[in-house]
């Protein structure tokens, strides 16, 4: 006891004034003896807090400038066609964590195509390629990849006119590599503030792209696959390829599947993709919605006969109205929430419950029912609850409904006011 | 006030349904919107009949229909 007395009393200056250094308020008290020796205590003094963070920084991005400025110094900035896409952007920045790390144990070790563009110019230079980080790219570097080549077919259709068995006018990759290559001094300007590293990222990658092809405008889809299989390390690149996939880029590699037929291409073309898709299902999966909105109504048995309603106008005729059991009934989730909980076989004489279309009160004046009827079923108390079940889903499920509405286009009757 | 040559588009509905306690039975009633559509009514006593369960279906004389207003309380709106 004495000990913890010590510590509440004992003065912590130092602690203290870290506190209040760090910018906090703290509102002095009447009694300060005890409560203000209880501050936060001062970390030790070996402990040091590193903000770690999963997201990647600028950091990533400068490394990249100027590794490839080095590398590649008549291509100007060209960290925009880095980064395409976030699975590419993991490969990518997976692969200068290796890097680093190898530089940091001093390991020599082959460079690593940072980019599209470096490793085009590799190509280039007929430098052979370089290994790849751990065996062959991944499947989401490899899907980067198909999207800029699906980004370039936006851009430069293929031209279904063009001849692509035309091997005099381009010679081999090397010379459309080259093309494409050709540098041009002007920046894309942006008009718009820059928000995030990723808005940078995407713009400057569309603008260089749009820049590599507004400088080589032969844009044959055939070699540009036959440019994409050489960068990505596969030799699979054939003529076999080339002709039966002639205009069609990016390609899925599959093993030795034939391919999709017209037929079952169009039997699996659904325009729902991912979030859409998954709205789809839930959509599907949901409860289906009745076609008419219902409403339960309770009505409390009226002692006196009804034809003395308009003559005896009281607390007890009030009473007696019908009154709405709960919220409105929009698929059978709902009816049975109500249903399930309404004894009908507990009612005393001339109770009712109603089940109407929602906005229909059960009154023979409603101005929907004023001229309409209704047939009646006498039914022993026994077969009671399950009838009323019986036709309580008969309503809801809209067979009764179908029943009455006949195909009358809309017939007239006189309208008194 | 009545409008002898104001008409109408005026289609046939089903209103709702009523389960009222009578003295030693139960009233079970189906409104429509139409007491003169006469083949709605004639579908509807067919398929409801048709579609009850084999212990439920009703006797012939433990049914009827009637419009709300040959009811004796039945009070006619600007009446």
């Amino acid at each position: 006891m004495a000990q913890i007395t010590r510590l509440i009393n004992a003065p912590q200056p130092s602690a203290k004034q870290t506190f209040h250094q760090k910018g906090y308020s703290s509102r002095p008290r009447a009694d300060n003896s005890a409560f203000a020796s209880f501050s936060i205590p001062e970390p030790p003094a070996e402990v040091k807090f590193e903000t770690t963070t999963n997201v990647p920084d600028a950091s990533y991005f400068k490394v990249a400038d100027s590794q490839v400025n080095n590398n590649f110094k008549d291509f100007p900035k060209t960290t925009e066609c880095q980064v395409v896409n976030k699975s590419f952007y993991d490969d990518y920045t997976k692969a200068l964590n290796n890097k680093a790390a190898a530089k940091n144990k001093s390991i020599k070790c082959e460079p690593i195509p940072l980019s599209l563009v470096e490793a085009l110019q590799q190509v280039t230079n007929n430098a052979p390629l370089p290994s790849q980080p751990a065996g062959p790219l991944s499947d989401n570097v490899r899907v980067g990849l198909d999207q800029v080549l699906a980004t370039l077919n936006k851009y430069f259709p293929p031209k279904p006119a063009a001849p692509a068995c035309d091997t005099t006018k381009v010679t081999t990759i090397q010379d459309i590599v080259k093309q494409y290559l050709k540098p041009k001094p002007a920046r894309p300007v942006r008009s718009t503030p820059i928000s995030t590293i990723s808005d940078i990222v995407n713009d400057l990658a569309v603008a260089n792209w749009k820049r590599i092809f507004a400088a080589a405008p032969i844009s044959d889809p055939v070699q540009l696959e036959a440019l994409a299989q050489e960068i990505l390390g596969e030799r699979r690149c054939n003529d076999k390829i080339s002709d039966t996939m002639a205009g069609r880029l990016p390609v899925l590699t599959t093993s030795d599947l034939p391919a999709a037929s017209a037929q079952e291409a169009s039997a699996t073309a659904s325009p729902a993709r991912g979030t859409a898709m998954l709205n789809s299902i839930f959509k599907s999966v949901r409860v289906p919605e009745f076609r008419f909105k219902w409403q339960f109504w309770a009505e409390k048995g009226q002692q006196s006969t009804p034809g003395g309603k308009s003559a005896t106008a009281g607390a007890e005729e009030y009473a007696a109205r019908p009154k709405p059991l709960g919220d409105q009934i929009i698929s059978v989730k709902e009816f049975y929430q109500h249903f399930n909980n309404i004894p009908v076989s507990d009612l005393k004489l001339r109770d009712s419950i109603h089940l109407f279309h929602l906005g229909v009160k059960p009154l023979w004046e409603d101005p929907r029912n004023t001229r309409g009827g209704a047939y009646y079923f006498r039914v022993s108390k026994e077969l009671a609850p399950d009838f009323w079940h019986e036709i309580c889903l008969l309503a809801v499920g809209d067979i009764l409904q179908g029943a009455v509405e006949t195909k009358r286009q809309g017939k007239s009757l006189p309208f008194t006011v | 006030m009545h409008f002898a040559n104001v008409y109408v588009a005026f289609n046939d509905d089903i209103c709702g349904i009523s389960y009222s306690v009578r003295w030693n039975a139960v009233q079970i009633a189906i409104w429509n919107r139409d007491a003169d559509n006469e083949a709605g009514k004639e579908k509807l006593l067919a398929t409801v009949l048709e579609k009850l369960s084999e212990k439920l279906q009703p006797k012939k004389d433990a049914y009827w229909y009637k419009a709300h207003k040959e009811h004796k309380g039945f009070a006619a709106p600007g009446a």
